[in-house]
């Protein structure tokens, strides 16, 4: 069995996840815990990645990171290349659709944390960013981690968004849910029957060694 | 040391059995523990966030030794991290993530890792805690948990000390030594100290002297049996829906 | 305390082990001419295309790598910036369109050869329909697949045969799309589809199995499916490489195999043993 679309699936699910966890935590925070004008309307695009179609996403993204768009331009300005079709916008599309996972899981755990906690550790003397790290977001970690988990599943598992914006290039863009489309273009049933057993199995054991973590640290 | 007080603020949902009411607290208080007594609803909590700095006025000033914690008219008010106060809650409030050393040493303000754990273990045998130290808050019991809460609230020399009913939730005898404890950390710190409750029985053992409050106002009281008959009085949610 | 160490370790190894595994990735990432040979090619061409891209590499040493889709999704991703060097299209329009868009070497553009539509359907299939008369007629399919005409040629060759023949209206409701037409035929392999109309070089290749049978439609139904390519790779080497494997298509071995899977060059007849 290739083993390139396997690592390139996990590598790009994790940078993504990565990436996704930054943003989407942070994020979480800001609307969880600041009153601003148009803070629904923010939380109502923040997940418009679930509701749109894989492919819609995609094509959006493409609008956005392609040759004539300002991005795309920037990008090829510094590395020669276009930023579609790399291994790098396989990542951009997990992170944009897998966002909302972490984002809302984050969200909703945040706060849910009573803020009597964080008016006692203020009258201590903590506040804002040593706040949020020592106080609130291990008091949130338990739906945090619930949230970055399912993200990361959904990184691994993109397929629509991905081959819009990264294409199926075998050896550099396939991720492995590509591969097993293109497997069944082939009419390889063995094969594609293979790649989606190994997928699954990867994803299962990352979900229980999440789960196993989480029990571990309560 | 003197704590100035001349407050406006809004107090209660309009739509509870108590209704809302105004807040409007003007008194001067010298060092010891005073204690703050009167009915449920009477406004004793909400002063002490304003102290702490956790709720603003609609209007006033509120000035320790002189230096102002929040001056409407002005513009200040000091948010509750650098007023350089103690509190103690009705809950504990610990973090259950970490252990009671740690707890307390998040408080200490100054100092390296080490001082600070240091400075919490001493903290920690004041209040008779230090076998709790490297424990989870998620095993003491409440009693205990109020004894690290305490602790807490000293480790970073708070130049005053405001205790919100803080063993209302706990056991008669667990309560005694508390209130032992606290008394006794007081006189030897010399620490201004701030103590609501609605127990006649903590009035007597702890007041130097007694703010009691009703519906919003504050006085100082010089006759305890007075302050207690009227802590004993009915108060605004005990009164029938009208 | 204990809990946020193990957190942060964790944290840690995922972030160590991303950057070995990105770390790995560099090589393939470097415009070099070490890189695979990247031809997009369309659908049907992939039983051909596979078997020339393994002589290739057995005559060459170099390594060959496919994209197959249907021609219209292809174009467009050129013109997005896909880095692919060579396009095979199933028709001559979308090798027009990429060139216009300024990507590819309109001197390079050709006719590699002509495909055929055939009416299939699978091997076990308790009906067969001999010719497209019998697809609007009483007991006919309940499905009929076709490519989707919007941007597989073969799609809009089969759609074209269907209305020359005059069956169009009758069996519009009917009809079922796949992507392209090697999802087409999956769709009548899979039994989701009783029947499609899908190119002659899949029809073949599925034979191979044993897995289906099918009837070559007479090609005056429709416009010619010419097949075009041209090189699109910018760099100099790349589309050297990518024009000798251009004639290695073209030589006379690479012509049998396409001929083989059923394509045709410029008048040549169609061997006798396919005549079902």
């Amino acid at each position: 069995m290739d083993l390139f679309p396997l690592l390139l699936s996990l590598r790009v699910a994790a940078l993504a996840t990565l990436i996704t966890t930054v943003i989407g935590v942070s994020g979480a925070y800001v609307l969880a815990r600041l009153d601003f004008p148009g803070r629904g309307l923010l939380e109502a695009v923040a997940s418009l990645p679930i509701v749109l179609p894989p492919t819609v996403l995609g094509y959006y993204l493409l609008v956005v990171l392609g040759r004539t768009s300002p991005i795309g331009r920037a990008w090829e300005a510094v590395t020669g290349g276009p930023l579609v079709f790399t291994w790098q916008a396989a990542v951009i599309a997990a992170a944009v659709a897998s966002l909302p996972y972490t984002l809302r899981a984050a969200t909703a755990a945040i706060a849910a944390v009573d803020t009597a906690y964080e008016e006692a550790a203020r009258v201590c003397g903590l506040h804002g960013a040593r706040l949020a790290i020592t106080v609130t977001l291990p008091l949130a970690a338990r739906g945090i981690v619930a949230g970055i988990s399912l993200a990361f599943a959904r990184a691994l598992g993109d397929f629509g968004t991905t081959i819009m914006v990264a294409g199926n290039i075998p050896g550099r863009t396939q991720t492995m849910p590509i591969a097993v489309y293109d497997r069944v273009q082939a009419f390889d049933y063995a094969t594609a029957g293979l790649l989606a057993a190994v997928l699954a199995a990867v994803a299962i054991i990352v979900l229980l060694g999440v789960r196993w973590l989480e029990r571990s640290t309560t | 040391m003197s704590l100035t007080v001349d407050v406006r603020a809004s107090v209660g949902d309009p739509l509870s059995p108590s209704g809302a009411f105004h807040l409007d607290a003007r008194f001067e208080v010298a060092g010891g523990l005073t204690v703050v007594a009167g009915p449920s609803g009477a406004g004793k909590t909400r002063l002490l966030r304003l102290l702490a700095g956790l709720d603003r006025p609609s209007d006033g000033r509120i000035a320790l030794d002189g230096e102002p914690f929040c001056d409407l008219a002005s513009g200040v008010h000091l948010p509750a991290h650098e007023r350089r106060i103690g509190m103690v809650f009705q809950q504990p409030f610990l973090l259950p993530h970490r252990s009671i050393r740690s707890n307390v040493a998040l408080a200490v303000r100054t100092g390296t890792r080490a001082d600070r754990r240091d400075e919490a273990m001493e903290l920690l045998e004041q209040v008779g805690g230090v076998d709790l130290a490297h424990r989870r808050p998620g095993q003491l019991s409440g009693g205990q948990q109020q004894r690290v809460a305490l602790a807490r609230a000293l480790a970073g020399h708070p130049r005053l000390l405001l205790l919100d009913e803080p063993f209302s939730a706990l056991d008669v005898p667990v309560r005694d030594r508390l209130r032992r404890i606290v008394r006794d950390l007081v006189s030897t710190a010399g620490l201004p100290t701030l103590f609501v409750t609605h127990d006649p029985d903590e009035l007597l053992v702890l007041a130097d002297r007694v703010l009691l409050a009703e519906h919003g106002r504050f006085m100082t009281v010089t006759d305890p049996d007075g302050a207690i008959a009227a802590m004993r009085a009915p108060g605004p949610q005990d009164r029938p829906a009208r | 305390m204990r809990g946020t160490g193990r957190a942060g370790g964790l944290v840690l190894a995922v972030a160590v082990g991303t950057a070995v595994l990105t770390g790995c990735d560099r090589g393939a990432d470097a415009v070099t001419a070490e890189r695979p040979l990247l031809v997009a090619a369309a659908a049907d061409l992939r039983p051909a295309f596979t078997e020339l891209g393994a002589s290739f590499e057995d005559a060459t040493g170099e390594e060959v790598v496919f994209t197959f889709g249907s021609s219209g999704q292809l174009a467009q991703q050129l013109l997005e910036g896909a880095p692919m060097d060579l396009f095979a299209s199933a028709n001559a329009a979308y090798v027009d369109r990429v060139i216009d868009g300024g990507v590819g070497d309109a001197a390079t553009q050709r006719t590699y050869a002509f495909g055929r539509l055939v009416l299939w359907s699978r091997a076990d299939a308790s009906s067969r329909w001999e010719d497209l008369d019998a697809l609007a007629a009483d007991g006919g399919p309940t499905n009929l697949a076709i490519a989707n005409p919007d941007h597989a040629p073969y799609g809009q060759a089969a759609a074209e045969a269907l209305r020359t023949a005059g069956i169009l209206d009758q069996v519009r409701s009917k009809l079922v799309y796949g992507e392209n037409v090697a999802d087409t035929q999956r769709l009548a392999a899979t039994g989701n589809a009783d029947a499609a109309i899908i190119a002659l070089s899949l029809a073949v290749a599925a034979d191979e199995a044993g897995e289906g049978r099918w009837t070559l439609l007479d090609d005056r139904l429709h416009e010619p499916l010419q097949q075009v390519l041209v090189v699109t790779a910018t760099d100099p080497d790349r589309a050297s490489l990518a024009g000798r494997f251009i004639d290695h298509v073209s030589s006379d071995a690479g012509r049998g195999v396409m001929r083989r899977f059923g394509f045709l060059g410029e008048g040549e007849d169609p061997p006798a043993t396919w005549e079902r």
